[in-house]
């Protein structure tokens, strides 16, 4: 009876999933058509996810203080330099988020179906830990280049060290669940290697 | 390393795995990696009852070859 529930739970966990994924997909893909869309009409400003949510009504500055040295640069000559490195920006933090999303669904089905504790599922929880402590430090140093090379953003309160305070509390936001999934990965690993040496006791 | 002879001690007594595995109480893939050498371990308690099953010692299944030799 008690495993039932637990399989019960487990389903509904991952039906739950599979929407929260869905939605995510759908968002994903709509942001390309709109990115598209917005980089032959260049109407506003935002572009991607960004004009996703400008559409919706939500204010973009408040948001992403981050976007409004580019707001103000983009009037300027580099339109599609912006464009490229606001579209290269949200493709690599899609891409992180969908790999991530991938690897969870795998180790929840295969929770599922037969056991977490296997190494190809230790290596998945590893690999959405490093995912989670690289992404943020490479869409720093795309956000700088964009910023601070192409744009030469010098103006109040956006100064270089106001930047890299920013980039290293939102690395630490992200750096610290990914230790947490790295240390959770070299747990399951253990309980793999457990698991391997019961299941060769004869 | 430690070879498993018990192949040799089921022929010697006219031993199907299938009848072992009865008479010992342990499932067919479990006799099989014993059989195989792939099992890691041994529970003294299969020991026991797998001597019993074939009224051998331990030694005559277990036998320790020096430097890993095949």
């Amino acid at each position: 009876m008690k495993s039932i529930n637990k399989r019960n739970i487990f389903i509904l966990t991952y039906s739950f999933f599979n929407i929260l994924f869905g939605i995510f997909i759908g968002i994903m893909g709509l942001s390309v058509v709109l990115f598209i869309y917005d980089l032959f009409s260049p109407r506003h400003l935002f572009s991607g996810f960004y004009s996703l949510l400008s559409k919706l009504g939500i204010s973009i500055p408040l948001l992403i203080p981050s976007r409004i040295g580019v707001t103000m640069f983009a009037t300027s000559a580099n339109y599609f330099e912006i464009r490229f490195f606001a579209f290269f920006y949200t493709f690599i933090f899609f891409s992180a988020v969908l790999y991530s999303l991938i690897k969870i669904k795998f180790i929840i089905k295969s929770a599922l179906v037969d056991t977490p504790f296997r190494s190809d599922v230790c290596k998945s929880v590893q690999k959405i830990g490093i995912i989670l402590v690289l992404t943020p430090l490479i869409l720093f140093l795309v956000e700088g280049f964009l910023l601070f090379v192409l744009l030469e953003v010098r103006i109040a309160n956006k100064d270089l060290s106001f930047f890299l305070f920013k980039a290293f509390i939102n690395w630490f936001y992200y750096g610290v669940v990914g230790v947490f999934f790295l240390a959770i990965g070299n747990v399951f690993e253990s309980g793999s290697q457990l698991k391997q040496e019961n299941d060769l006791t004869v | 390393m430690i070879r498993i002879n018990l192949d040799v001690m089921m022929a010697k007594r006219k031993m199907s795995l299938t009848e072992l595995a009865e008479k010992v109480g342990i499932t067919m893939a479990n006799l099989s990696v014993l059989k195989t050498e792939k099992a890691r371990a041994i529970r003294f308690s299969t020991l026991e009852a797998i001597c019993k099953a074939l009224d051998c010692q331990p030694g005559d299944i277990l036998e320790y070859i020096p430097n890993g030799e095949k």
